[in-house]
């Protein structure tokens, strides 16, 4: 009402002075939408106004004056010349860089221009724009440090995320914190049991991006140490969007898209397949008079082949709309939010759907008195199939992705294969047996209250409550399966919540001191966390009718299964920003946190950091520069802590259990028998991060050009290590301890660039790049293997090497084929000749020339042409484990984002390119398809070596090279990852004004937009960006056929009323 | 200043009440150590919990699936064609890094044995309960505990000593040489437990004769060959012998376990008397002294049914299904159609055409242990290709309701009253300078009982080889043909020449070979393969405890 009567009062007072021009106008931002409150004054007056709901103003000026100054919090200031003209629609350009700009902190927020730590700020509209289901999907290249991992395509699945590195063995997943409450974030466990997390729902899909007004990143120690024990992996802090007083603005939006895999595995079709099974048969010496016929028809190209990536993926579609409802008064205001997210997989029976509605309200009870609620309810419903990579074929759940890749391409299966194995079960069968149904739904609800104790001292309390249920179903059919896998119908169900509880006190002193200013912070908080967990699994029915609904009829009955853990938090943490004459800044923050997951003597840690930034562009020299508008050093150092542990993983657990014993009468019965499952660890202790950081924040030409350089070096200490491998006379196989050291150092660059800013164009460019790799600094030996090992690879695909990399591939390097003139039998001999006597023993050895320099087979029994030759290390003259060594590196040498936006009238243009560069991938797939025996393989086996192919690429085929002990680890497996990629392009058209106006809208958007559009990569799986253990950094670069990201199109329309 | 103040009271009174006990962990789902070992059912409990892992009824489990690989490649167990997981063992190209040693537990599973016995052995003694039953329970354990270090030094000769687990200094260890083993744990454990252990016929649990059976087989072992870590063979003291001799003596003297001399009938399925110890409807016979019971349940049967089965029917031994091989009783059916109705033919372990041979015309005991046809009690008949006996779960094979290859029920028999007649009779032999009546005695009611004649008026040598040849007919598939081939040294010689194809001469009515391709029977044992190469990742896991993979792998 103040500010109408002011208008209404100026305007008298504008009729009054008759002799002045009367200019009037409306102002909004670039989106359209008009901005209330935008000041208005002549230049170099005191005469001036503010603008009113609609966004207008009208205002007088005298007769010697002709510019306009408008001004808003948030945009860059204008200046308008007043001439013949009257009127003005005035469109204010957003200020990214405004130094004024608030960025929030840990329990907090602090102004940009007096920040001590290393904060990345990614706005909510930059996330929303690929489409993603969840948001730290979209965190990719946005961010200088921030590394994420797409490694599955499954809707609704979590990325990985590394923020600076890597910092634990148990996982690098960074703390989210939404709105000052500590999400919970443990990814829902597959009910299949073995899988290696890649494709599990993320707690993180249940929150609606379009809900989210900023996220920022926190990256050094002293940015995180406010959180302490958890503050190890970075910290990121999702602020959700709240109303804003004034006129309701009601927003709808709806997109709908199509995807598809951008790229097929090129196999073996059934022609090739046949020669190649019939070849790798010959060599090995078996009899193969029986397969001439086939191989003759496949010579022809007779045999019809199935295409089973073709059956099993499928283009898929999916809608998104939200609509949200945002306004009140000073006193209260509110947004009210929904959305629902329709979502299909490109694997054929995947999906994920989602609703999400959301209170935020925002209340100033009375002076001094603020009360605020943050209530988001989620539900996600999603059908899975087995697309990662448990291991259990027996029981036909298998990878249907991997069994698309590697099933043969043939339709008659069982009179291809034959009676000599035992018939594997195709991914249509696996996709028309296995059914998995999960149901997770999410209450968040968080209160907090704001009392203002005196002048600058606010108390604040916060009380949040996470509640998080999941069900899941899953039945196999019986009777589609082949008998070996059929279990007759199998069941199995899970029912788990997980509960959290979090109560923070926290206490803000805002004090001026002469030049300068004080900012205080002291809180307290308690946390308490539970899950637990009830499943069952039955099998054997007598028909498929009622499903997992009627456990009763099974033959099977496993027993019942119930998970709890439950653990507590207890901190007091406090901080100090003392600002001095706007030059001088120095924060002091320490957390003091005690856990229950530890060793009773080492519950508690304390964690402290310091920081200094010094604005060198507050200096009289700078001060009037007009190049240099900003230059800042800040320097901070700091301990962090890292419990991302397991509860009870120092106490000394016993297992129950049944075995079978006699009864003494004759009779035989199970009897319950208790056992040690765990080695206690009395020692048992927090991670400690000690991290040093040194950045350098410049900005040029009004900030319209900024650079943010950081440079950092951190260290942890008394890693975690959960399944450290224990010698077997333990009678153990792992230990939880905390053993060595590693250290990251790495080096985040940002940059931002207005390159043009007008009305009509403007282009921003932006873009980060981050280096920073982690070494082992220290280690109980050389050779702790970590990597992938299922009964495989003996000593697993990686090591943790002191002074190597976390993710160093360890195997044997091939040295080429060996080739005729290798063997002193064939010396001297004509090419056909050679052909010749080598044809008739396929399985004869040959002795090695004398003076041969190559490498060797893995036994003398293959020193044949044709075989593999690996290089002999140790010049032992023959392969074995001593020959091992580093083959690749799984950490990228350097990633980046570079995103570019262009505004051109009404139209909008953005597009976003990200990649990684130096990485390398273990094809985990390859280990059958580039096996060179009778399984299926890659198309490019056929260029095997042969008598009459001499490659020096491809040994020959032979069916003994498949399985122990012919395979080997060995680069063979190792492929380059590095890529660049077309993440995202968007073009919007905002409609225009007349339009809009006759629509009663304010604004009106429609865009297309598309992700994943290409791939610039030498590597042959789907997906460059892959990571089979999920966020496990004892697994990083392993791809085993996992789900393939699609390539998006799709078509939004966005309004605003 | 004054709401400050109470502000700050506030949060110390938070403070305050978080004490330690909001941080003391209370888990629901398991039990901590310091809350067990109270009571004597806490001792029997996890005392049980060590026989687990002899049957575990899981994916990996020794004698309820994986060890019987010990004896693959001998002249009596083979796998069949396209059976690729025993390559090395066929080719002779055994390494650390296979499946049986790196996946499938069969080493690990032994220690994990010793780590539960280790801790009874160490906290039982604290439970206040009888004095009797609680070295009843310790004695079991030590009992056990020495089993499987019997297996360890075996297969892989030197071991680390490891008596006791809490702590890394407990088992970071060097390795200990195989006599130090025996000296210091198995022999002084097995002393212990005859005993204190029950005196009882076996039901389960180890008796004081189990403990006896065990300790006759330990002398005996150590009085054969073995080939040590470091690669030398060595015969064991003559002495063993005779310890041998006499602790088998006092288990056929004196314990109430006498052989199953009367065949199971039951309707037309008949069971001879050798047999009748491996029934499934009456487990643990009065000649059983270690038997694992294997109960119908996910986890507590075992899997071993699964892993012996060659084919689905028997057309290859029986002739082809148009044959009608049974055409003489009356029974007008082909081969095909009178295959087991459930076979899960994996064939990891099946038997040589060359045990069949050795079989002496008339022994029951090769067309029982040898299986090629079943008739029921009602009289259905089923052919199917050889396959042991003692590891296949009839009620499997037959398709009765409630069966699964992952839980079947046939009991695992390491133990017997026939392992201490056997015993007796070869180092009674040895230790007497030829044979006794006595050792005739033990040796010719083994025989008759699987209606063959006495033996009688043999050298000293021929005498030997008969009990040699008698054990290898009586203990098929008893996972001991490995052990007592290196223990008599006859591994390379008894192995360079093994018939491994078919023909109408042992039994089949073809010349046919369902063997894997690489098992020629003419590849002599190499000596490094006298021992198991110790698992690689254990060699690497314990660089630091100095240990050096067993000589020539």
């Amino acid at each position: 009402m103040k500010q109408l009567l002011t208008i209404i009062l100026l305007s008298i007072s504008g009729l009054i002075y008759a002799q002045k021009v009367t200019v009037s106008g409306t102002i909004y931002d670039d989106a359209g939408i008009p901005l209330i409150g935008a000041t208005v004054v002549v230049l170099d007056t005191t005469i001036g106004t503010v603008s009113d709901f609609d966004g207008n103003f009208s205002i007088e000026i005298p007769n010697d004056s002709n510019t306009l100054f408008v001004s808003y919090v948030g945009f860059l200031d204008q200046k308008i010349k007043v001439g013949e003209s009257t009127t003005f629609n005035i469109k204010m350009i957003l200020d990214n860089q405004s130094l004024d700009e608030v960025v929030v902190i840990g329990y907090g927020s602090v102004k940009k221009s007096d920040l001590t730590g290393s904060i990345s700020s990614i706005k909510g509209n930059d996330l929303t724009k690929f489409g993603a289901v969840s948001i730290d999907q979209a965190l990719a290249g946005r961010a200088a440090g921030v590394i994420v991992t797409q490694g599955s395509g499954v809707p609704g699945s979590g990325a990985s995320i590394k923020i600076r590195g890597i910092n634990s063995m148990t996982g690098s997943d960074p703390l989210y914190v939404i709105d000052g409450v500590p999400l919970e974030n443990t990814s829902i466990a597959s009910i299949s049991g073995a899988d290696q997390s890649s494709s599990q729902i993320t707690p993180l899909s249940l929150i609606n991006p379009s809900d989210i007004l900023s996220i920022e990143i926190l990256k050094d120690a002293s940015a995180t140490s406010i959180y302490g024990s958890r503050g190890a992996n970075g910290v990121v802090l999702v602020t959700t969007k709240s109303g804003k007083a004034g006129k309701t603005v009601v927003e709808v939006s709806t997109e709908t898209s199509i995807a598809y895999i951008p790229k097929i595995i090129d196999v073996q079709d059934a022609n090739e397949w046949n020669l190649t099974r019939y070849e790798a048969y010959r060599n090995s010496g078996v009899d193969v008079s029986s397969m001439e016929t086939r191989v003759d028809s496949a010579r022809l190209g007779l045999h019809k082949s199935v295409k089973w990536q073709d059956k099993i993926f499928r283009q898929s579609r999916t809608t998104n709309s939200n609509f949200s409802v945002s306004g009140g008064t000073k006193d209260l205001r509110y947004l009210i939010s929904s959305n629902y997210l329709d979502a299909q997989g490109i694997v054929q029976e995947t999906d994920f759907k989602r609703i999400s509605s959301r209170l935020n309200l925002d209340a100033q009870v009375k002076k001094g008195f603020k009360i605020g609620t943050r209530i988001v309810y989620s539900s996600v419903n999603s059908n899975q199939q087995s697309t990662t990579t448990n291991w259990d074929t027996a029981n036909g759940v298998n990878s249907i992705i991997q069994r698309a890749l590697k099933t043969p391409p043939t339709i008659n299966f069982e009179e291809d294969l034959g009676e000599d194995g035992t018939r594997l079960y195709t991914p249509l069968e696996a996709l028309e047996s296995n059914d998995y149904d999960n149901q997770i739904t999410q209450f968040i609800g968080n209160v907090f209250a704001n009392v203002t104790l005196g002048k600058g001292i606010v108390f604040r309390t916060n009380f949040s409550h996470q509640n998080r249920s999941t069900t899941q179903r899953f039945y196999q059919l019986g009777g589609v399966l082949p008998e070996a896998y059929d279990l007759s119908g199998w069941a199995r169900t899970n029912d788990s919540k997980y509960t959290s509880k979090t109560f923070t006190n926290t206490l803000n002193i805002n004090k001026k001191l002469g030049k300068g200013s004080i900012n205080g912070l002291l809180g307290q908080s308690l946390e308490w966390r539970e899950f637990e967990l009830v499943g069952t699994s039955n099998y054997g029915f007598p028909n498929n009718l009622l499903t997992y609904f009627s456990p009763g009829t099974a033959e099977f009955n496993d027993p019942d299964k119930i998970i709890n853990f439950e653990s507590t938090l207890a901190s007091f943490f406090g901080r100090v920003n003392y600002v001095y004459d706007s030059k001088f800044l120095l924060t002091l923050t320490g957390r003091y946190d005690g856990s229950s997951k530890f060793a009773k003597k080492n519950k508690w840690g304390f964690f402290p950091s310091a920081a200094i930034g010094y604005v060198i562009s507050k200096e009289s020299f700078l001060a009037d520069s007009e190049t240099v508008s900003n230059l800042k050093l800040r320097l901070s150092y700091g301990m962090v802590g890292n419990q991302a542990l397991r509860e009870f993983q120092s106490l000394a657990q016993l297992a129950a259990g049944l075995v079978g014993m006699g009864t003494g009468s004759g009779g035989e019965a199970t009897t319950p028998i208790f056992f040690t499952s765990q080695l206690p660890n009395e020692n048992l202790k927090w991670e400690t991060t000690t991290q040093f950081n040194a950045g350098l924040d410049l900005g040029f030409l009004n900030n319209r050009f900024t650079t943010t350089l950081d440079i950092y070096n951190k260290r942890t200490k008394d890693l975690l290590v959960v399944g450290n491998p224990i010698p077997a006379q333990s009678g153990f196989a792992t230990y939880v301890e905390n053993v060595g050291a590693m250290e990251t150092k790495g080096v985040d660059l940002g940059i931002n660039a207005n390159i043009i800013s007008t009305d009509k164009f403007s282009w921003n460019m932006s873009g980060s790049l981050s280096t920073g790799k982690t070494k082992i600094v220290d280690m109980k030996g050389d050779f702790v293997q970590s990597g992938y090992n299922q009964g495989w690879v003996s000593g697993g695909t990686q090591r943790l090497i002191v002074g190597e990399e976390i993710g160093t591939f360890f195997g044997y390097k091939t040295q080429g084929i060996a080739q005729f003139d290798d063997f002193v039998e064939f010396q001297g001999l004509a090419t056909e000749e050679q052909i010749e006597l080598y044809n008739t023993d396929l399985t004869a050895t040959y002795t090695f020339i004398d003076d041969y320099q190559g490498g060797f087979p893995i036994e003398a029994t293959r020193n044949r042409p044709g075989e593999q030759l690996y290089k002999d290390t140790n010049n032992d003259g023959a392969i074995d484990e001593e020959d091992r060594g580093i083959i690749g590196s799984a950490q990228p040498d350097f990633s980046f984002g570079i995103n570019n936006n262009f505004s051109i009238g009404n139209i909008d243009l953005s597009f976003f390119f990200d990649g990684q560069v130096g990485q390398d991938i273990v094809n985990v797939t390859n280990f059958s398809l580039l096996s060179f025996s009778s399984e299926q393989q890659l198309s490019t086996v056929r260029s095997a070596w042969s008598p009459e192919n001499n490659s020096n690429q491809y040994p020959r085929l032979d069916q003994s090279n498949f399985g122990a002990p012919a395979f080997l680890f060995s680069d063979r497996y190792i492929e380059k990852g590095s890529f660049v990629r077309l993440q995202n392009v968007t073009i919007g058209y905002n409609m225009p004004n007349k339009f809009i106006k006759k629509l009663q809208l304010t604004s009106a958007k429609i865009y297309v937009s598309g992700s994943n559009l290409f791939t610039l990569s030498d590597y042959t799986g789907f997906n460059p960006d892959v990571s089979l253990g999920g966020s496990n950094n004892l697994a990083l670069g392993h791809d085993d056929a996992g789900y393939p990201v699609a390539r998006t199109f799709r078509l939004g329309v966005n309004l605003k009323f | 200043m004054n709401i400050i103040a109470k502000i700050g009271l506030l949060f110390i009174i938070i403070g305050t009440t978080s004490c330690e006990s909001f941080l003391e962990e209370d888990p629901n789902t398991f039990i901590s150590q310091t809350n067990f070992y109270q009571t004597e059912s806490d001792a029997r409990t996890a005392c049980d919990g060590i026989y687990k892992l002899l049957n575990d009824g899981g994916a990996v489990s020794l004698y309820g699936r994986f060890w019987p690989a010990i004896d693959v490649a001998t002249d009596d167990v083979s796998s069949k064609v396209g059976r690729t997981n025993f390559n090395p063992w066929f080719e002779h190209t055994i390494n650390g890094e296979h499946v049986w040693f790196e996946s499938w537990n069969q080493y690990q599973g032994l220690w994990s044995g010793i780590s539960r016995a280790n801790d009874v052995i160490k906290f039982v003694p604290e439970i206040a309960m009888d004095a009797d039953a609680k070295n009843a329970i310790i004695g079991e354990a030590k009992a056990l505990r020495a089993l499987f270090y019997f297996h360890l030094v075996r297969a892989w000769g030197d071991m680390p000593k490891v008596v006791n687990v809490g702590s890394i200094e407990d088992f970071s260890k060097p390795r200990s040489l195989v006599d130090e083993i025996y000296d210091e744990i198995i022999i002084p454990d097995l002393m212990f437990a005859e005993n204190v252990c029950v005196d009882d016929l076996h039901t389960g649990r180890i008796t004081k004769w189990t403990a006896k059976v065990i300790l006759a087989d330990v002398y005996q072992t150590r009085a054969g060959w073995r080939r040590t870590s470091q690669g030398d063979f060595t015969q064991g003291n003559a002495e063993y012998w005779t310890l041998a001799r006499d602790k088998a003596k006092e288990i056929i003297d004196n314990s109430p376990h006498v052989l199953n001399t009367t065949p199971l009938v039951d309707g037309q399925n008949m069971t001879p008397a050798y047999g009748v110890a491996w029934s499934q409807s009456s487990p643990f016979s009065i000649e059983s002294m270690l038997e694992l019971a294997s109960v119908n349940e996910t986890g507590n049967g075992n899997w071993i049914t699964r892993e012996c089965g060659p084919w689905f029917n028997g057309q290859q031994f029986w002739g082809a299904g148009v044959n009608k091989p049974l055409l003489s009783e009356g029974i007008n059916l082909n081969v095909n159609q009178l295959k087991f109705p459930v076979v899960v033919a994996v064939g990891m372990f099946i038997p040589t055409p060359d045990l069949w041979n050795a079989f002496e015309p008339g022994d029951q005991r090769r067309d029982w242990s040898l299986m090629t046809r079943y008739t029921t009690p009602s009289g259905d008949n089923y052919l199917c290709q050889p396959t042991f006996r003692k590891y296949v779960d009839i009620d499997f094979y037959l398709g009765a309701d409630n069966t699964s290859f992952r839980n079947t029920t046939n009991n695992p028999i390491l133990y017997r009253l026939a392992d201490a007649k056997l015993i007796y009779a070869e180092s009674a032999n040895e230790a007497d300078g030829g044979p006794s009546a006595e050792a005739y005695t033990q040796i010719n009611s083994i025989r008759n009982r699987a209606g063959l004649p006495d033996l009688a008026g043999l050298s000293q040598s021929d005498f030997r080889t008969a009990v040699w040849k008698e054990r290898r007919l009586e203990f098929n598939a008893e996972c001991k043909r490995k052990f007592d081939l290196v223990r008599t040294n006859r591994l390379t010689t008894e192995t360079a020449s093994i018939e491994v194809d078919w023909t109408t001469d042992n039994g089949s009515v073809n010349n046919y070979s369902n063997h894997n391709s690489l098992f020629t029977g003419t590849v002599v044992w190499p000596d490094n393969e006298w021992l198991m190469p110790i698992p690689q990742s254990q060699i690497e896991l314990n660089i630091e405890n100095e240990w050096v993979q067993n000589e020539g792998y």
